[in-house]
C-alpha cells in the first residue's frame, strides 16, 4: 500500500512540476526581417517573466520545417508547449499543417478566412475594419457615398460581403467588381473609376500585386480618384492614404490573449482586428486628386509623403 | 493464399540490317563491306588473287562511336525547395521556389530535410560531326593491302615509268552516318537533413546508327594495261564487294545509373555553396554505346549567388567539377558551367529563364575540349511542379557533336 501511495505522489508531482515552472509559448516566425521583429518585441514585452518563450524562425524558407518539428516536439515532450505563436503566413500554414496537439494563434495575415486554416485557428488579423477606414474616409472626404471595391470572389467573397453590410451602417453604398483573373483587373478598374466617389484597395492577390499597382496607381491619379490601401507600401506608391496597423502593439495585442489568459481562443470567431493603427498619407497624391487632408488627421499621422 | 508477383521490367529492343550482321552498335561501322575490309571482284586477267583493300580508315571511324560515349547527352539538374520572400508593397509574404534553378547548371542549394523530388527529362541529340567533320559526307581513303612487302611493288605491263603498280591504287569511301541517340532520364533526390540531398538518375536510352557508303575506286595513274579490269567491284556481290553498301542498328536499353549526393556548406540569403559527389554505375552496355563499361567518380564545386542587375533580380550558378575514370578511353575530364538564372514573377506562374556555358575538357588521350550553350527555361505553377524546356547547341566542333540538343523535363516536389 505505501509502494502505491509513492508512485500516485511521484505521478501527481511529475504532472503538477511543469505547470509551475509557468507556461510555455513557442513563437515562429516567417522569416528575420524588421516587420516580423517589432511584433517579436512587442510580445516578448508584454508577456510576464515566468513564461518561457522560444523563437524559431522558418528563415523565409520550407528547407528547416524537419529540423523545426523535430525540436518543438521534443520541447513539447518535456514540459508542453501552451500555445505556438505564428508571425505570418507561412509560419502559420506549417504550424497548422504539423501540430494537431497545441494551441496556435496567429498574426501578421492579410484575411486570414481566405486561408485553409482560417477557420480553423485564432488569431490578429491584419485587416483594418471598414468602419475605421469609412470614418476617415468620412474626415478626409465627408461627401463621400459611392465606394467602389474590385475583388477576386475566389479570394475575397467574406471579406466583401462583411465590407458591404459594414458600409452599409456608416450610409455609404459599396460597390463591388468582380475578377476572375488578373487579366480583368484594368476592365474592372476602368469601370470604377467612371462610377464610384472613392476606391479602396483590399489585399486580393488576383487584384493588386506587382503588375498591377502601376496601372491602378496610374489610372486612379489620371481621373483623380481618391483611394485607400491597406499597407504603407502602397501609399508610397502613389495611393491617397492608408491605415496599417501597429506592429509592435499586435505582439502586445498578442502577449495580452495567449500570456495571460486562461481562457484561450480557439475558434474562428477569435480573430481579432489590430486595436492600434497608424495613418500614412501621400500629399502628393491629395494634390493631385484635389483633395485637402485636415491638419488634425495629419498631425496624427505617422507617415506624410510630401 | 494469392500472390501477386510484380515484375519490373526494362524494354530493351534491338534491330541490326547489315550484310554481314553486326552483333552491336559498337561493330557496325566495321561491318560494312563484310567487316574485312573491301574485296574487288577477282580478276578475269589472269591475277588469281582476290584483290582487297584494308579497312584502317573504317576501323578509325569506328572511334565515333566510342566517342558517343564521351559525348554526354544533357543530364538534369535537381531544383530546390520553397521560399517566402517578403512583399512590402503588400505587407505579406509571397510564395515562391527558392530557385527554379538552370536546366543542366546544378544549383548549390538542397532540397531540405525529408522533402522528396521526382522527374523525368527527355532528350535527343542527332549528331553531326566528329573531329570537326560532318558526319552526313564522309570521305575515307582505303589503301591496297601490302601484298609484296613494302617498296617492292610489282611493277605490271612495261618499264617502271609507264608500268602498272597496281598496289597504288585506292579506294574513295563516301559515307552518310545518321546517328541519334534519345534519353529518357528518370531521376530523384532526397533531403536526408535540411542541407544535405541524395540521389538517384536511371538513363533509359535509344541509339539509332544508320551509315551508307559509296566507294570508288582511284586508278594509279601509270595504268594503261589493266585500268577498269584489274580492281573493279561486283555489284551482285556474288564475286566480291558491291560499291555501295549500308548498315544500321538500334538499341534501347538502360545506360550507366549515377547515385549522387550534395552537401551544403554555406546557405546565406544570396550565397550558397555546396559539395556534390556521384558516382556512376556500369550499367549500361559499352558494345552498344550505353555506357562506359566501367566505374566513374565525380566531385563538383556548387555555388549560387543572388544579385539584381537594375532591379531585375538574377542568380548566377558556377560549377566546377573533375571527373576520374571516366570512360572506355581512360580519360580523366574537367567539367566548368555556369548559368545567369532570371525569375519571372508572373501572376500565380513563376518562371526562371537561364543562359547557360557548358564546357568539358578532356585531360588525357584526346584532350579535345567541348563547349556549349544553352537556353533553358523553367516554369512553375502553384504546386503543379516544374516544367522545363532546354534547347542546346556547340559552341566549338570537337568530339562528336550535334547542331542541336533537345531536353523536356518535369519535377515534382513531395
Amino acid at each position: 500500500m505505501k509502494y502505491i501511495f509513492k508512485i500516485y505522489y511521484f505521478l501527481l508531482l511529475a504532472l503538477l512540476a511543469p505547470q509551475a515552472l509557468g507556461k510555455r509559448i513557442v513563437v515562429i516566425k516567417t522569416s528575420d526581417i524588421p516587420t516580423i521583429d517589432y511584433i517579436v518585441d512587442g510580445f516578448f514585452a508584454a508577456c510576464s517573466d515566468n513564461i518561457i518563450i522560444d523563437v524559431v524562425n522558418m528563415a523565409g524558407s520550407n528547407r528547416h520545417n524537419g529540423e523545426i518539428i523535430a525540436m518543438i516536439k521534443e520541447k513539447n515532450s518535456v514540459q508542453p508547449i501552451d500555445y505556438i505563436f505564428t508571425i505570418g503566413t507561412p509560419a502559420t500554414q506549417f504550424a497548422h499543417d504539423s501540430f494537431d496537439d497545441i494551441p496556435i494563434f496567429f498574426s501578421m495575415i492579410n484575411s486570414p478566412l481566405q486561408q485553409s486554416f482560417g477557420n480553423k485557428i485564432s488569431g490578429i488579423a491584419l485587416d483594418v475594419s471598414l468602419s475605421e477606414q469609412v470614418r476617415l474616409l468620412r474626415t478626409i472626404l465627408p461627401n463621400i457615398n459611392r465606394l467602389g471595391v474590385v475583388y477576386d470572389p475566389k479570394n475575397s467573397e467574406k471579406l466583401v460581403v462583411q465590407m458591404k453590410a459594414a458600409a452599409k451602417l456608416v450610409g455609404v453604398n459599396l460597390q463591388s467588381y468582380e475578377v476572375l483573373s488578373p487579366k480583368k483587373v484594368p476592365d474592372a478598374i476602368r469601370q470604377a473609376v467612371n462610377d464610384v466617389e472613392a476606391l479602396i484597395i483590399i489585399s486580393d492577390r488576383t487584384v493588386i500585386n506587382r503588375q498591377s499597382l502601376k496601372y491602378i496607381v496610374t489610372t486612379t491619379l489620371t481621373h483623380q480618384l481618391p483611394t485607400i490601401a491597406f499597407t504603407e507600401g502602397l501609399v508610397k506608391a502613389g495611393f491617397l492614404f492608408g491605415l496599417k496597423p501597429d506592429l509592435y502593439d499586435i505582439g502586445q495585442e498578442a502577449a495580452g490573449y495567449i500570456c495571460g489568459s486562461d481562457i484561450l481562443p480557439r475558434r474562428s470567431e477569435d480573430i481579432y482586428s489590430p486595436r492600434s493603427l497608424n495613418l500614412y498619407v501621400n500629399l502628393k497624391t491629395a494634390r493631385r486628386v484635389g483633395v485637402v487632408v485636415p491638419e488634425q488627421e495629419l498631425k496624427n499621422a505617422e507617415s506624410i509623403l510630401k | 493464399m494469392n500472390k501477386i508477383m510484380l515484375t519490373v521490367m526494362i524494354s530493351s529492343g534491338v534491330a541490326f540490317s547489315s550484310a554481314i550482321k553486326a552483333n552491336t552498335l559498337e561493330e557496325l561501322i566495321t561491318s560494312m563491306y563484310g567487316g574485312d575490309g573491301i574485296q574487288l571482284m577477282t580478276s578475269s586477267a589472269g591475277f588469281s588473287h582476290a584483290p582487297h583493300f584494308q579497312d584502317d580508315a573504317l576501323q578509325e571511324l569506328n572511334q565515333l562511336t566510342q566517342g558517343a560515349l564521351e559525348s554526354k547527352l544533357p543530364t538534369p539538374s535537381t531544383s530546390s525547395g520553397v521560399v517566402y520572400q517578403y512583399d512590402a508593397i503588400l505587407n505579406d509574404f509571397v510564395q515562391s521556389r527558392e530557385s527554379l534553378g538552370p536546366v543542366f547548371v546544378e544549383q548549390a542549394n538542397t532540397l531540405g530535410r525529408g522533402n522528396v523530388m521526382f522527374g523525368f527529362s527527355l532528350s535527343n541529340a542527332n549528331w553531326t560531326s566528329y573531329k570537326n567533320q560532318d558526319l552526313r559526307n564522309i570521305n575515307l581513303i582505303l589503301d591496297h593491302e601490302d601484298i609484296a612487302g613494302p617498296g617492292s611493288d610489282i611493277c605490271i605491263g612495261g618499264p617502271a615509268e609507264a608500268c602498272y603498280l597496281f598496289e597504288e591504287d585506292d579506294i574513295h569511301l563516301t559515307l552518310d552516318i545518321n546517328f541519334s541517340t534519345k534519353g529518357l532520364f528518370f531521376f530523384s533526390s532526397y533531403g536526408l537533413t535540411d542541407n544535405w540531398d541524395i540521389g538517384v538518375m536511371i538513363p533509359i536510352l535509344r541509339n539509332t546508327l544508320a551509315v551508307s557508303s559509296t566507294a570508288m575506286i582511284h586508278y594509279d595513274e601509270s595504268s594503261h594495261h589493266f585500268a577498269g579490269t584489274l580492281h573493279e567491284f561486283n555489284e551482285t556481290g556474288s564475286n566480291g564487294d558491291k560499291s555501295t553498301d549500308f548498315v544500321q542498328g538500334s538499341k534501347t536499353d538502360i545506360g550507366d545509373i549515377q547515385i549522387f549526393s550534395k552537401y551544403n556548406l554555406l546557405s546565406e540569403q544570396y550565397h550558397q555553396l555546396a559539395l556534390s559527389f556521384s558516382a556512376r554505375l556500369a550499367t549500361g552496355d559499352k558494345a552498344n554505346l550505353m555506357g562506359f563499361d566501367n566505374y566513374g567518380f565525380k566531385a563538383n564545386i556548387l555555388s549560387s549567388h543572388s544579385f539584381s542587375l537594375n532591379e531585375t533580380p538574377l542568380k548566377l550558378h558556377l560549377n566546377f567539377g573533375y571527373e576520374i575514370n571516366a570512360g572506355i578511353l581512360g580519360q580523366d575530364e574537367i567539367d566548368y558551367s555556369l548559368a545567369l538564372e532570371q525569375p519571372i514573377k508572373w501572376g500565380e506562374s513563376f518562371l526562371a529563364m537561364s543562359y547557360e556555358i557548358l564546357g568539358e575538357k578532356d585531360l588525357n588521350k584526346n584532350k579535345y575540349t567541348s563547349l556549349d550553350a544553352a537556353i533553358s527555361v523553367k516554369w512553375s505553377q502553384n504546386d503543379l511542379g516544374v516544367f522545363s524546356f532546354s534547347g542546346r547547341v556547340p559552341l566549338n566542333k570537337e568530339g562528336l557533336r550535334a547542331d542541336f540538343i533537345y531536353a523536356i523535363g518535369y519535377e515534382v516536389y513531395f
